[in-house]
């Protein structure tokens, strides 16, 4: 994985649109600080699932519990920022 | 319209292989859960499951098959759990192979049990394995209808968790309506890794033995089984023993999310109310329900939502007989219709297990001691299933 | 019970554009699979997006109709393969990731009733949702269904549909139970064949089946399976079901054949093709395939010939036409299961 921030954005973006299927969104349209849930990608209790599972073959990174990744899930920021943090990276 | 009548079960589970195993151990409240031995999967030893003890091999040879053929788990489970049916009811081929005898039956993993042949052969790896003609959820009631010749009506359901409460409500219905004279319904799951790695994906499974309507319940045990009951048109019933009537049902679909129910319960409502009118009963008239009751957080709260809505604020005893079997999947409806017969039957009211900080809605809260000499002349069943299917069906006393 | 609409996806453009100037395409591989529309039009992405095959065609075809009729009081769907495909990517990934941590969707997909519990989400219906799997006979299953719970005062109207998708799963699992035959023969030479085996086709058929009469409509008349039936009492179990509905063999204008060219059922559908000499014959497997839902088809052809939308070619022509009125539908796709319907 890169030290480079915007690099990450850009690969988990990626592979939202990859894991979740997305079909009307492009990597690239995706905003870094837009609502993943409740906001126009509409994802939903499954996608959090989905997510999980990305975070941890792409950036071998553990989310423990539905609850928690709730609170972790909300960004594409707020991804970058735990998997930064996961890894005592700045 | 016809009275349907239940005069047969069969049952096996990890509480037991027959009827009366199955109330001593209701009774005495010892569950069937543990970490699994039989299934091959990764987290026989994480989570906790319904597993019954008797291998494969054993089950052949209880059923007097040779060791050499090769059918699935699930088939072996359905025609023990079948055997029995019919064996209680008394019947013989004259009523079997009647043409106007149904069977209806269900499974939601069929041969998929065997899951690492299954892989074998859906990829073409290697030479075919010899469970391929094995996978198909209808496998083991074709099994069952060819080894008996059967001629009648055959139908295979599969609605996710509420299966054979839907082969129960169609098989009454069809009886109601005169198409049939008797049926044999159920159905049958055993544990597979497919479906242990699907329910894990979901994270809705429990390291420990479940608690369902407890505070503190953090998710379902799978378990495994096979039920079957015999239903007879009361015209058709002479001297026979009954156990008692199916005089209720009905299936409606929550339509809010594909693996979990609508804070408003608005589907299990709905199941619940179709029930009381083809019974054509007031709500008050229940004297006890057998919950869906799986012990996730999502089920078991807006189940008790639902309870609360229909029946009131003065509660009703329930129970989640999941918590001694786990959740058997298909074959729960079933499991659960004969749990509930056997409560009618007895007169009595089994305890809902592990229940140390009891969910609330207002009064409304499970049951957790067993309770003799309790009155019951209608009682509810719930099972309520992924993609929003639920069903509730109504047992009453004969009259 | 009346058919007042149907859709059909299948491999046929002709099918599915109702144009009189499509032309039957020929296949020469041994699965035909179907040609979809493009489902973005009319299903939302977000929902799209999770979809197996097997779903996208249950969904594409039912919503056509649920967006005409809203106010439908049930779903019945009829399956024998549910999600092959999401049920072959979850058990690769059981294998690929070891039992690790793996991705829901699949699991959640792959289950026969995801069809049914879509449906009823997007067009928000609480009402009655049955699914049934019993292969050869799935969907007739679902046609019981539905007269039962037409005997319902509170039902009058309702969806019900066939899906039978084709994938890597099934066509190794068919493979090994020899569906197919040894040697690849073309689509139009398949119902000629008289070799064991067929080839495969998916399809997705639904239907609104109405309770109210109306003239207008395809009536199911009446319908009936015959399990184990032995080609010696075919003529028999025939002239009994034409019997039970007051009607005689010339009566039958048309007669829908479920011939594959599999050699082990030749000789049933030869009896009935011989025995409607009065009437137009239809067959319709060298334009589909086979699947174990290929009854929804032939109703389907059924209801297009009733309501004389569209000109289909006859594999034969009637002898000596008798008849307008009724439709007979024969069918079996295991050889033990035989299926008939009765339509007008």
């Amino acid at each position: 994985m890169t030290n480079n921030r915007e690099e990450t954005k850009i690969a988990l973006k990626k592979h939202i649109v990859e894991y979740l299927n997305l079909l009307d969104i492009k990597a690239e349209d995706i905003t870094d600080d837009e609502p993943l849930f409740g906001g126009r990608m509409a994802l939903d209790s499954i996608d959090s699932l989905e997510l999980i599972v990305l975070l941890d073959r792409e950036f071998d990174v553990k989310i423990e519990n539905p609850t928690e990744g709730r609170k972790i899930l909300t960004s594409v920021n707020s991804i970058v920022d735990y998997i930064y943090k996961s890894k005592d990276l700045v | 319209m016809e009275k349907v009548l239940v005069t047969g079960l069969g049952i096996i589970s990890s509480i037991g292989l027959s009827i009366d195993e199955h109330l001593l151990n209701l009774r005495s409240g010892r569950h069937g859960l543990s970490h699994a031995k039989n299934v091959k999967s990764k987290y026989a030893d994480t989570f906790y499951f319904g597993e019954i003890k008797n291998t494969d091999a054993d089950l052949k040879e209880i059923l007097n098959i040779a060791s050499a053929q090769s059918l699935s788990r699930t088939c072996l489970l359905a025609l023990y759990a079948f055997k029995n049916a019919i064996h209680d009811a008394a019947w013989s081929e004259k009523e079997w192979q009647a043409k106007d005898t149904a069977f209806i039956s269900s499974s939601t993993v069929g041969g998929m049990s065997n899951t690492d042949a299954l892989y074998v052969d859906a990829n073409a790896k290697l030479k075919p394995s010899p469970y391929v003609h094995s996978y198909h959820g209808a496998e083991h009631a074709q099994y069952i209808f060819d080894k008996y010749q059967m001629q009648g009506y055959f139908d295979v359901i599969n609605t996710a968790c509420s299966s054979s409460a839907n082969a129960i409500l169609l098989a009454t219905q069809l009886i109601q309506l005169g198409k049939i004279k008797r049926a044999i319904v159920g159905g049958a799951d055993a544990l597979a890794k497919f479906t242990i790695n699907g329910f894990n994906a979901l994270q809705i499974l429990s390291k420990e033995p479940c608690k369902p309507f407890d505070k503190n319940r953090n998710g379902l045990n799978l378990g495994e089984g096979a039920a079957y009951l015999i239903l007879e048109a009361k015209s058709e019933v002479k001297n026979k023993k009954t156990y008692t009537c199916i005089t209720g049902y009905g299936n409606a679909n929550d339509a809010y999310h594909l693996s979990s129910t609508s804070p408003s319960a608005t589907g299990p409502i709905w199941a619940m109310q179709k029930a009381l009118e083809a019974a054509n009963l007031k709500p008050e008239a229940i004297d006890y329900i057998n919950a869906h009751g799986t012990g996730t957080e999502n089920n078991d709260s807006t189940e008790l939502f639902a309870l609360n809505h229909i029946f009131g604020e003065k509660p009703k005893p329930f129970n989640a007989t999941k918590s001694f079997t786990g959740h058997t999947l298909a074959a729960a409806g079933a499991m659960e219709a004969i749990f509930t017969i056997l409560s009618i039957k007895n007169q009595e009211l089994f305890p809902s297990l592990r229940i140390d900080n009891a969910l609330k809605l207002g009064d409304w809260r499970a049951i957790s001691t067993r309770k003799e000499n309790y009155q019951i002349n209608h009682a509810l069943s719930n099972s309520f299933g992924f993609n929003g299917n639920g069903t509730s069906l109504i047992f009453s006393k004969c009259i | 019970m009346y058919i007042i609409d149907s859709y059909s996806i299948c491999a046929q453009n002709f099918f599915n554009y109702l144009d009189e100037n499509q032309e039957m395409e020929i296949f020469e591989d041994l699965i035909y699979f179907a040609k979809e529309p493009d489902y973005m039009d009319y299903i939302p992405a977000s929902l799209l997006r999770r979809m197996g095959k097997a779903v996208r065609m249950g969904i594409g075809s039912g919503l056509k109709l649920l967006n005409t009729h809203k106010d439908i009081d049930g779903i019945i769907i009829g399956t024998a393969h549910g999600g092959l495909e999401d049920c072959i990517k979850f058990l690769n990934q059981i294998v690929h990731y070891e039992e690790g941590l793996l991705t829901p969707t699949n699991f959640v997909q792959s289950t026969p009733n995801a069809i049914a519990g879509q449906l009823a989400l997007m067009n928000q219906n609480h009402g009655y949702n049955m699914t049934h799997i019993n292969k050869g006979s799935a969907f007739e299953n679902s046609i019981m269904d539905a007269w039962i719970q037409f005997q319902n005062k509170d039902i009058n109207k309702l969806l019900l549909g066939s899906v039978e998708e084709n994938s890597d799963y099934n066509k190794n699992i068919d493979f090994w139970n020899g569906k197919f035959k040894e040697e690849k023969v073309p689509s139009n030479k398949i119902l000629a064949s008289d070799t064991p085996g067929t080839n495969l086709g998916e399809a997705s058929i639904f239907f609104i089946l109405d309770k109210k009469e109306n003239k207008n409509a395809t009536k199911i008349v009446d319908f009936h399976t015959s399990h184990r039936l032995q080609l010696e009492d075919l003529e028999d179990q025939i002239m009994d079901f034409l019997g039970k509905n007051n009607i005689s063999k010339l009566d039958i204008a048309n007669v829908i054949s479920g011939r594959n060219g599999d050699s082990r059922l030749n000789e049933y559908y030869n009896t009935v093709e011989s025995i409607f000499d009065n009437a137009s014959i239809y067959a319709f497997k060298h334009w589909i395939g086979e699947n174990p839902s290929a009854s929804a088809f032939a109703l389907y052809m059924a209801h297009l010939i009733a309501q004389n939308t569209l000109e289909i070619p006859k594999y034969k022509n009637a002898v000596n036409k008798s008849s307008d009125n009724y439709i007979l539908v024969y069918n079996s796709y295991d050889g033990i299961s035989h299926h008939f319907y009765l339509l007008k």
